[in-house]
């Protein structure tokens, strides 16, 4: 796999996986799980 | 690297993070979807029985679903734990059983109250007419109250939590207990 394409695909995967997370994280203290 | 290199991997980034945001979203809102296609008359008849149409039983299934979603049910379940006992809920039925650890099934007072208190806040979270079957650990036994199941006010009466303006426990105490009155 070619450096630019790694380049391209990790900062892609990293943000999903984290904006994902969030989203989760934010929807789950909606629903008050955590309560 | 170049300061292109750096805008492009940031705009990557915030791409990548909208895009996840977005998909889970997403399946969120079709779950909702699913959850409210649900025919909640259809389990109710299916409940008691009145019916066994295919509809129903299919709605017997979506309980599953419905059970994930409402917080109540797993708050239920970690009460339970929290007084060291387990709680097995069938939510068809409207009810559960709370297996209680051996010290609680021992007849003394401080056992009968603190069983009491257990199945009250559990009762306490979760709907309306549920009843909690109690079980000792160890099976057979002692059972800490006279009737089985136990209903919301049994529980109460169990637990011994008399009329909350008789300040019988202080508010610190009942926020630390977790009991809404």
């Amino acid at each position: 796999m070619s450096a630019s394409l790694l380049g391209v695909l990790i900062p892609f995967l990293v943000g999903i996986i984290v904006g994902g997370g969030t989203a989760m994280l934010i929807l789950d203290v909606k629903e008050g799980i955590f309560k | 690297m170049r300061t292109y290199d750096y805008i492009v991997t940031i705009v990557l980034l915030a791409l990548g993070f909208i895009a996840g945001t977005f998909a889970i979203n997403l399946s969120k809102a079709g779950f909702d979807l699913a959850i409210e296609s649900f025919d909640l008359e259809a389990l109710d008849r299916f409940h008691k029985g009145a019916t066994d149409t295919e509809q129903d039983y299919d709605s017997f299934y979506k309980a599953d679903y419905y059970y994930e979603r409402d917080p109540s049910y797993r708050k239920a379940e970690r009460i339970a734990r929290e007084h060291g006992a387990t709680l097995d809920l069938n939510i068809m039925g409207n009810s559960g059983i709370l297996t209680i650890p051996e010290w609680m099934s021992q007849g003394t007072d401080t056992s009968c109250e603190a069983a009491g208190r257990a199945v009250y806040e559990i009762l306490s979270v979760l709907p309306e007419d549920f009843l909690i079957h109690i079980l000792p650990e160890k099976g057979g036994g002692f059972v800490p109250s006279r009737r089985n199941p136990v209903d919301l006010a049994w529980a109460k009466e169990l637990a011994g939590i008399g009329d909350p303006d008789q300040g019988q426990y202080p508010d610190s105490l009942k926020k630390l207990m977790n009991i809404n009155y």
